[in-house]
């Protein structure tokens, strides 16, 4: 016997989904850098991680940005980093969902465990249609080294949608 | 080989995150929607496990004392019941301010301090673990003044069996 699923159950289904937002050269700096773009939105947020993938080198305070679509202002979805330069490849970097977070590297190249600031998201957070950016007002105006970007995420209706920006 | 599941065994068994979009109406925040209230969601078939549920304003608040709170009234016996507490005045909250509460029954729906995104710092942090609801309704109320302002609702749940459904009402 098969299951029969309602017309509005199905809709309303969701798994969630990543996106890997590759990076991009001469791209850490003082300017911002769109990273994902979310439409139809809102969606929960269950991690946003970023991944060395080139030696950064360069003063770098990187933090992330949100900017709605539709009306609001850019506001910080984290506080920044302590300085990144140097970190090695296969440094991972992530928040704890708090704005006063810092987006921090892990201790154990290659991997994050549940202390403190690397722990990542307690619980998903909330996030309507708009832009996530990298942002580095305090560093130098152009650092080497690439960071690749991963967003997991669970989209609230049909056409909800994050892409790398 | 492909494996196979007998219906009893996981399919029936497997269950999807969901989520239902509740438009906000202009006659939201009235004082005539003291309790009852006016109902957001239905639960039928329940129980189930909620995972999130905030507001999404598209309508800037008006001025005036709007003070919502959530409440759920279960279907087939028992009284309304609040699911958290008032919030402080949202008067003037802008559009893409999200609100949501920490799920307990002491909480405050609180606006997001960025706009357009909610943290995890305490009031606005979300649910920690999911809430477990019966069948029912989940219901807005909003005891003070007629304030403008439209707000659009989301419940994101899983359900714990085939014909377990939240509809916006």
């Amino acid at each position: 016997m098969t299951t029969q699923y309602t017309r509005a159950q199905l809709t309303q289904t969701h798994a969630l989904r990543t996106v890997r937002r590759p990076g991009v050269a001469l791209e850490l700096g003082t300017a911002t850098f769109n990273i994902f773009t979310i439409t139809a939105g809102p969606v929960l947020v269950y991690g946003i991680i970023g991944h060395a993938t080139e030696l950064i080198a360069g003063t770098a305070l990187p933090t992330l940005q949100f900017t709605p679509t539709g009306g609001g202002a850019q506001t910080e979805l984290c506080d920044s980093a302590a300085d990144i330069d140097t970190d090695a490849i296969n440094t991972l970097y992530t928040y704890t969902g708090l704005l006063a977070g810092l987006l921090t590297p892990c201790v154990g190249i290659g991997h994050l465990d549940l202390t403190a600031a690397q722990a990542g998201f307690a619980h998903p957070i909330t996030v309507t249609s708009g832009v996530i950016a990298v942002t580095d007002a305090t560093g130098v105006a152009v650092t080497g080294g690439l960071i690749d970007w991963y967003i997991t995420y669970l989209p609230l209706n049909a056409l909800g949608l994050i892409v790398a920006a | 080989m492909t494996t196979q599941y007998t219906r009893g065994q996981t399919l029936a068994q497997t269950r999807l995150y969901r989520a239902v979009r509740r438009v906000g109406l202009a006659g939201d925040l009235s004082p005539a929607h003291l309790t009852p209230g006016t109902a957001l969601f239905t639960i039928t078939g329940g129980p189930v496990h909620v995972y999130a549920l905030f507001g999404h304003v598209t309508t800037v608040i008006g001025a005036g004392l709007a003070t919502p709170q959530l409440a759920f009234l279960p279907t087939g016996g028992g009284a309304i019941s609040d699911l958290c507490a008032a919030a402080a005045s949202i008067a003037t909250v802008a559009v893409n301010v999200l609100l949501t509460w920490t799920g307990l029954l002491a909480g405050l729906l609180t606006p997001g301090v960025g706009v357009g995104h909610l943290d995890l710092t305490g009031a606005e942090g979300g649910f920690a673990a999911p809430l477990t609801m019966t069948a029912g309704t989940i219901r807005l109320i909003n005891a003070t003044d007629a304030v403008s302002g439209v707000i659009d609702w989301y419940i994101v749940y899983l359900p714990f069996a085939d014909a377990t459904v939240i509809a916006a009402a």
